[in-house]
């Protein structure tokens, strides 16, 4: 069947037949068109929601002798929720993830801009390359590189008494939520840069260009022409930097110490004690906020709207 | 089109020059921890970190062979 007969058959045109329709409805209803999203609907399932469920579960169930019962209880919510630790803890967390999203995007929009614009064609493939090569080392080396960098022999303060600026290690950084803010900002500056590329590399520079020769200064023709398109992107990156940092584990352990700590170190803390309900309960705290935050931002990936 | 703007607004080229050390600057943040891994992991110190010790005569220090 070609794609116009099949359109004429759907559409039902004047010498269409009732049961031609029908047999266009059946085929439409057919189950084998699904048949392609069955690995996907299976990795998601085993991975995604299989998961997800049992960690929703298990924040209503309780803990007796370091064994799990099936004992339906809101009381790990409670205890969370309750204990001003755990809600200092999360509302640093989420205030470390918005800070340092914040960071990330406004150290990377500068940067994309930079190499689209002003780097040549042929070298902003490897501009680009060179953002993403430290991610071809380690996760946990590009974290505990940052202990030699900030730490009380580490690069920062070695070049301060070199230079006569001090006589004792500054820890302004180390083990503290400056230094955490920084590595955070580091590892997930890649995530906020390739994708404000991308849409950059799209844009139509000749309406910076329009917006200028109408008068606009640089800055305001950037503010109401540039801004505006690379709001999905904005968006789409916020999203992509702020959600891996809520559950970020091991920066806020390395090197944030004692005063770092975040929910992630909370969770692992948790479960490493035999507490899976109260971990489980604050992994849907972290959740609940993720989903949240898909929501409000859900208006602003809807591109019909993109100079409102 | 950057040339374009330059004509119109002669504080571009200034704006670039300081894109450019802004973009140097991004790079140096991304490779400082790696290139600091790199030069550590040939100093002789027992610690992570400086002042530097020297490179030890057989190389890295935890790539050593016993004999």
């Amino acid at each position: 069947m070609t794609v116009a007969s099949y359109a004429r058959d759907a559409g039902g045109g004047p010498g269409e037949t009732e049961p031609r329709r029908a047999d266009v409805k059946r085929e439409r209803r057919d189950w084998r068109q699904f048949v392609g999203f069955v690995p996907a609907a299976i990795l998601f399932g085993v991975f995604f929601i299989a998961p997800l469920c049992l960690i929703i579960v298990y924040s209503f169930w309780i803990t007796k002798n370091y064994e799990l019962v099936p004992d339906f209880t809101i009381d790990n919510y409670k205890s969370i929720l309750m204990t001003g630790t755990y809600v200092r803890t999360f509302g640093k967390t989420v205030l470390m993830a918005i800070l340092a999203t914040f960071a990330a995007l406004a150290l990377a929009f500068p940067f994309c801009y930079w190499l689209v614009r002003y780097v040549p064609k042929r070298l902003q493939r490897v501009g680009l390359l060179l953002v993403i090569l430290p991610f071809w080392t380690s996760y946990l080396l590009r974290v505990y590189a940052w202990v030699a960098i900030l730490g009380d022999n580490g690069a920062i303060n070695s070049m301060l008494k070199a230079l006569g600026l001090t006589d004792a290690p500054i820890r302004l950084f180390l083990y503290d939520n400056p230094g955490v803010f920084i590595v955070l900002v580091y590892l997930y500056f890649p995530f906020a840069a390739l994708t404000l590329y991308a849409s950059l590399e799209r844009f139509d520079w000749r309406l910076l260009h329009a917006a200028v020769d109408l008068g606009a200064t640089p800055m305001r023709a950037i503010a109401n022409t540039l801004l505006p398109q690379m709001r999905l992107a904005l968006v789409t990156a916020g999203i992509f930097v702020f959600i891996p940092i809520l559950g970020e584990y091991l920066a806020p352990s390395a090197i944030g110490g004692t005063h770092g700590v975040m929910m992630g170190n909370l969770v692992a803390n948790f479960f490493s004690g035999y507490l899976l309900p109260l971990g489980s309960a604050a992994s849907v705290l972290i959740a609940l906020v993720i989903t949240i935050v898909l929501i409000v931002f859900r208006r602003s990936l809807d591109t019909k709207e993109i100079y409102v | 089109m950057s040339d374009d703007l330059q004509a119109v607004n002669p504080r571009a080229r200034l704006f670039r020059i300081i894109l450019s050390f802004y973009g140097v600057g991004i790079y140096i943040f991304l490779f400082a921890p790696i290139a600091v891994m790199i030069l550590l992991s040939f100093n002789s110190s027992r610690v992570v970190g400086f002042p530097w010790r020297g490179s030890p005569p057989t190389g890295i220090p935890g790539c050593r062979t016993t004999p």
